[in-house]
């Protein structure tokens, strides 16, 4: 997938910006605080309804503005390109007010939305998904899946809700006001949720795994393996559905007077791991800062190309300021292997390596 | 800042506290009432006034009824060995105009919700209950909302009623799609919950 047009107006430092993208590599380049990361930002905002920055939507509208718009035009392999508007608008000292539309009218979902223009965007911040703890792993985990199974992002949410009412109620059992038979159809409903949860990330890391071992080998060259491992919370004998859930369901009895004791859920898929091992050590505890950077950039690559199998076409891939650690040689490796995708979108304060192709070039002048 | 007079306001204020209707809207709905003679506004007032008075809830299963009985609990050629519970009126209606379903209904008044403060006691559970026992229901279908709380709201039921009411057939409502649109067409989270629940064959 590509995206043919991009306009912004009164969108972070913009007042105004219409830029014509065609395939391969596009590069942004400017001085710092030119709105080169805004410009992907927008893209990310357009595909997920989302910033990747900031979990406020109302910082995306230029000061003093009170609306912000980006449209842009999305052109797959096959069918008709989609155009696709967001609409920020300031609405009292709250957060802003978000209008999705795609094609002329707003998506039925936004599971619909996430499903339908898949993106992968390659950040600095990438790093802590290997550095930090397991809450990003995690989080990549589910923006992975949601990009790829229609019902991944419903089950996530209605598990969260059913987590957060059995919550409320183990709160009121601890003070006598709620029972075990109040309790048992949340439990249900969590343990139904959740299984189907852990059932899909293991699926995904099955298929992410071997990809990112490979890029690994390919980008560090060097002779230690790297190694995924999905590290269930609940851990089930079998695979099956129906044991993850008995597996749920014996986890959930074993830690049932803890649970009262703090009046919150213990066990479950909120708690899972994703282990990223380098020589069978986990990179977090022992890899260096190269190793770890690398790792990352081996999952984020695996995910783009586990999108391409399982879509038939690969995501539009965004390149934020990410290769400066990189030295020349490894930027142009990186460079190549993301060529293999149909468009790239890359942000630069510096010079793209000599010797790779450059489709188009946008140059922002300083703020 | 300059503002309307005081009815106008009132008016405006009272339709801004109607669910759907923002402060346009509002002041829309309220200049249309004042642009048109007289008796549409009073029309409006007096049915208005009246909708408490003529509205009660039936007395067998929770429905909005105008006598003792709603026109379902009424009306004698009505299976009353099935029962079919929704959370509201209005999904009873949505039910009545498919025009399928021909036994009686039993009107929650919501689903469970922990985080909201509703409860068990605070829907009409022992109602259902009582009415399954004195009716000798053969049948109950939950049609509570295919939401987190519409299932867990289920599954409290199905609890409930195989404890007190064991010979009783209990069945959930299926989700699936709409029919007439071309598979093409459905939403894919609506085709991929259709498929996951399959029945077999």
């Amino acid at each position: 997938m590509h995206v043919t047009r991009l306009s912004l107006s009164q969108f972070r430092c913009h007042d105004r910006l219409e830029l014509a993208l065609p395939p391969g590599l596009n590069v942004f380049v400017g001085p710092n605080a030119s709105g080169k990361t805004s410009l992907l930002e927008a893209v990310t905002l357009l595909v997920s309804g989302r910033s990747p920055r900031t979990n406020w939507l109302r910082e995306m509208i230029r000061w003093g503005a009170d609306q912000a718009r980006v449209e842009g035009v999305f052109a797959g392999a096959t069918g008709s390109p989609d155009e696709v508007t967001v609409t920020l608008t300031r609405s009292g000292s709250g957060e802003a007010q978000r209008d999705l539309c795609l094609n002329g009218a707003p998506p039925a979902s936004v599971g619909a939305w996430l499903q339908r223009l898949p993106v992968v965007l390659f950040e600095p911040d990438d790093l802590q998904l290997v550095k930090a703890g397991a809450k990003g792993r995690r989080r990549f985990i589910n923006m992975a899946l949601a990009g790829l199974r229609p019902l991944y992002l419903d089950d996530l949410l209605r598990y969260r809700r059913a987590v957060q009412h059995r919550n409320e109620l183990l709160k009121q059992a601890a003070r006598g006001r709620a029972s075990g038979e109040d309790l048992a159809p949340w439990t249900a409903q969590m343990v139904r949720a959740g299984a189907q949860l852990m059932a899909d990330r293991e699926w995904l890391v099955e298929h992410l795994g071997p990809r990112a071992a490979a890029l690994y080998a390919d980008l560090s060259g060097g002779t230690e393996a790297l190694e995924l491992r999905y590290r269930p919370n609940v851990q089930a004998e079998e695979e099956g559905l129906p044991e993850r859930m008995q597996a749920f369901y014996e986890a959930l009895e074993a830690a049932a007077t803890w649970e009262l004791r703090r009046g919150s859920t213990q066990v479950g898929p909120h708690r899972d791991e994703l282990l990223v091992l380098i020589g069978g050590k986990p990179a977090r505890d022992f890899g260096s800062q190269g190793q770890q950077r690398t790792a990352a950039l081996a999952l984020k690559l695996a995910q783009a190309q586990v999108l391409t199998a399982s879509r038939g076409e690969p995501p539009l891939v965004l390149l934020d300021d990410c290769l400066s650690e990189l030295d020349g040689s490894r930027q142009r490796h990186v460079l190549e292997l993301v060529g293999q995708f149909d468009q790239l979108l890359l942000t630069t304060a510096g010079e793209v390596p000599a010797g790779v192709e450059v489709a188009h070039q946008v140059v922002l002048p300083p703020a | 800042m300059l503002r309307y007079p005081a009815p106008l306001e009132r008016v405006i204020e009272e339709f801004e506290r109607l669910p759907g209707i923002g402060p346009k809207s509002a002041q829309r709905l309220a200049f249309f009432l004042l642009s048109r003679p007289r008796d549409q506004a009073q029309a409006l007032g007096e049915t208005v006034l009246l909708l408490h008075e003529g509205i009660q809830p039936c007395a067998e299963c929770g429905n909005y009824a105008a006598a003792r009985l709603c026109p379902v609990c009424a009306d004698d050629t009505r299976d009353k060995l099935v029962l079919c519970v929704v959370e509201t009126a209005t999904d009873l209606m949505a039910l009545e105009r498919a025009g399928e379903y021909r036994g009686l209904y039993h009107v929650l008044g919501g689903a469970l919700s922990p985080l909201a403060g509703v409860g068990p006691a605070e829907l009409r559970i022992g109602e259902l209950l009582e009415r399954v026992q004195r009716y000798g229901t053969e049948e109950v279908i939950l049609a509570t909302s295919p939401t987190v709380e519409g299932d867990a709201t289920a599954e409290f039921l199905r609890q409930r009623l195989s404890a007190t009411a064991p010979q009783v057939k209990i069945s959930r409502i299926a989700l699936g799609l709409p029919v007439g649109a071309d598979m093409d067409y459905a939403d894919q989270v609506t085709l991929a919950r259709a498929l996951r629940g399959r029945t077999p064959m």
